[in-house]
């Protein structure tokens, strides 16, 4: 059943099994695998069943890099979270990912690919995307491509799969939910506090105010906090402040390692033919097949570098314009007041592309096309999603403003560091050399846009990882390898904060198959 | 001022050799239909980079691999998967080209100065 906390008048009593927090798809994950198991299942969400901007402001950073989106424009804070404008682009992560990489501090979870690989299929149902795996030489027979690489060692196609229409995790699952007796869904719901009995490890209760000053408490036996990758940690930390940091925090992890998906362009590919690339996703059954190229596992060890994932997508002579870039460049240089690096080339640039900057301008100042050759197609853009690596400075942490309830709005400190910058010229390095092996075509790297290419082109996956990473032990991280915080005995996290490397692909699958993992882990434990 | 003559030579043999290896470029891989003004500063281009990397001249690099005048597109291809493979590589204007197709292309001007 589906109750708002706003018709409450007193504050409630409540009691359950499992309480989890936040109703988000770990969420619903969780309450659907659990709800055969335990007769009483409370879930409670701050927002409603749709989007309201009381809820959604709650997200609001005290403070972020200018260049980094705030999250309360890209998370959504209401029953079925995120997924309520994701676009249901799925992959798994890799084996690598899951390893202890030299070349990659604060590398290796305390779990294998093979933990996690039983539960993909599952998650694969849930997201629309059917079963029947990602991997390519299955799916190669549906896509209407040849397969370039199938001679590389070093490069590959991975594939993704995207459900048509996308799955709204609440839309979906929800009506599951609404008719089940022992599930109570409390929307409007925001927790506020805990209360953790610091002899026995145990939370004992939780306390949730429903925008009206109305305090009321559940009691369970375990609690489970799937706010996001970002509110996890706030959460943790303003309850950690009470209990001097004994929820996961004695070595100062929680907020730390905070990891997105910075996406740019920053090569470009012409190839031999084409058509090569111009067809990359096919419609099968209710959903798409997508491929792009990566870097094979072998590779990312012989060159100890960290992947990519690379969707050529075509583009046109005005797109792929070095004109209109250094145009650009100069003219940033110029209000800054700083002499740009490659300064003759940015010039040469210009010129030797003085139709398409002309273009530009009369595109932006007059919305005229003036050259019809600007259209036509050129070569492919590479727009790729890049894993960056876990520094323990990257981290979000608690801010001096707060919100309605009291509890601190969370400051992020988020950069993209000098050695994941490294790492993609080399990955891109190895893509060039092995498409010019093939004689698939060149590959041009843009580092000479790279003043762009990390500032204002950049953009984001919006995944949230990291801050509530799994480790093996507390000093390394802030939850086990069962997504137990540290420190507790029936408090665990899910989501992407637990993830310990964020890979190259979008996490949502990943987080499907984590929370069914945990759900199977509850399960077990109730049954000894 | 380029030499008509030497123009000739070069897009019957040189040019030609090298076009076929660069079919893969874009805008490059245009030469087919350019005219020779651009070729011409394409190879200077190619040359001046060259030289800012390279201690030989391409001429001397193309003969120390024993390319010639009478090497084929095909061989010539090969040559430039295996500087791939080897990792033979240079870099123009972000372009990661074989050495030995950027030093056909900057030969050309070579030839002509």
């Amino acid at each position: 059943m589906i109750l708002d906390a706003k018709l409450y008048t007193s504050p409630q009593a409540l009691k359950a099994d499992i309480c989890i927090m936040g109703g988000g798809v770990a969420g619903i994950v969780l309450a659907n695998e659990l709800k055969a198991h335990f007769p009483n299942i409370i879930l409670i969400e701050s927002g409603d069943e749709f989007y309201t901007q009381e809820a959604q402001d709650l997200y609001a950073p005290s403070k972020k890099p200018d260049n980094y989106v705030d999250p309360s424009y890209s998370r959504l804070r209401f029953l079925g979270g995120t997924s309520n404008h994701w676009l249901n682009n799925t992959s798994p992560l890799s084996t690598i990912d899951f390893e202890k990489r030299d070349w990659l501090d604060n590398s290796g979870w305390p779990i294998t690919f093979e933990d996690l690989e039983e539960h993909y299929d599952s998650a694969a149902k849930y997201c629309g995307t059917e079963s029947d795996n990602y991997n390519r030489s299955f799916w190669q027979k549906f896509l209407h491509q040849d397969n370039v690489f199938e001679t590389s060692k070093s490069i590959e196609f991975g594939i993704a799969k995207a459900s048509i229409a996308p799955v709204r995790f609440f839309h979906q699952y929800g009506s599951h939910l609404r008719d089940l007796p022992s599930i109570q869904v409390i929307k409007n719901a925001n927790v506020i506090d805990l209360e953790f009995d610091s002899e026995t490890e145990d939370i004992k209760e939780v306390s949730f105010n429903a925008y009206n000053n109305i305090t009321h408490n559940i009691k369970a036996s375990t609690f489970i906090m799937c706010f996001g990758g970002i509110e996890n940690a706030r959460m943790l930390l303003y309850f950690n402040r009470k209990y001097n940091n004994k929820l996961g925090n004695q070595y100062d992890n929680v907020g730390r390692y905070f990891m997105d998906h910075p996406t740019m362009k920053p090569a470009q590919l012409f190839t031999q033919d084409n058509d090569l690339f111009k067809d990359n996703s096919q419609k099968v059954e209710s959903f798409n097949v997508i491929r792009f190229i990566q870097l094979t596992e072998d590779a990312l060890r012989k060159h100890r570098t960290t992947n990519l994932r690379m969707p050529p997508i075509p583009a046109n002579s005005y797109q792929l314009s070095d004109g209109i870039s250094s145009f650009h460049i100069l003219k940033q240089a110029i209000h800054d007041g700083e002499y740009p690096d490659d300064f003759s080339t940015h010039i040469g640039n210009i010129f030797s592309d003085i139709d398409m900057v002309v273009e530009a301008v009369s595109r932006k100042s007059f919305d005229t096309k003036l050259f019809d050759n600007a259209g036509e197609f050129e070569g492919f853009e590479l727009n790729i999603m890049m894993e960056q690596g876990p520094h323990r400075n990257n981290r979000v942490k608690l801010g001096n403003e707060t919100d309605q309830f009291g509890i601190p709005r969370v400051e992020i400190d988020w950069e993209l560091k000098d050695d994941d910058i490294e790492r993609l010229w080399r990955s891109l390095a190895v893509l060039g050399k092995e498409v010019g092996m093939l004689s698939i075509g060149r590959l041009r790297i843009l580092k000479e846009q790279s003043s762009r290419l990390f500032h204002d082109q950049m953009g984001f996956g919006h995944h949230h990882m990291g801050t509530t990473r799994m480790s093996t032990c507390e000093k390394e991280g802030v939850v086990d390898k069962h997504q137990k915080v540290f420190g507790t005995n029936n408090f665990y996290i899910s989501g992407c904060s637990v993830f310990t490397t964020g890979g190259h692909v979008p996490p949502t699958l990943t987080i499907v198959a984590l929370s069914i993992r945990l759900a199977q882990h509850i399960i077990g434990n109730q049954y000894g | 001022m380029v030499n008509k003559a030497r123009r000739s030579f070069i897009f019957t043999a040189s040019t030609l050799s090298a076009l076929a290896a660069l079919e893969v470029f874009t805008p490059i891989g245009r030469l087919q239909a350019i005219q020779d003004k651009r070729m011409q500063l394409l190879s200077r281009y190619m040359l001046d980079n060259w030289m800012k990397i390279e201690d030989m001249s391409p001429s001397d690099y193309l003969e120390k691999k024993k390319i010639t005048m009478l090497t084929t597109a095909n061989e010539i291809k090969a040559y430039i998967e295996n500087d791939f493979q080897k990792e033979d590589i240079i870099v123009v204007n972000g372009f990661m080209l074989s050495k030995t197709e950027t030093a056909i292309l900057a030969h050309i001007d070579n030839i002509k100065s």
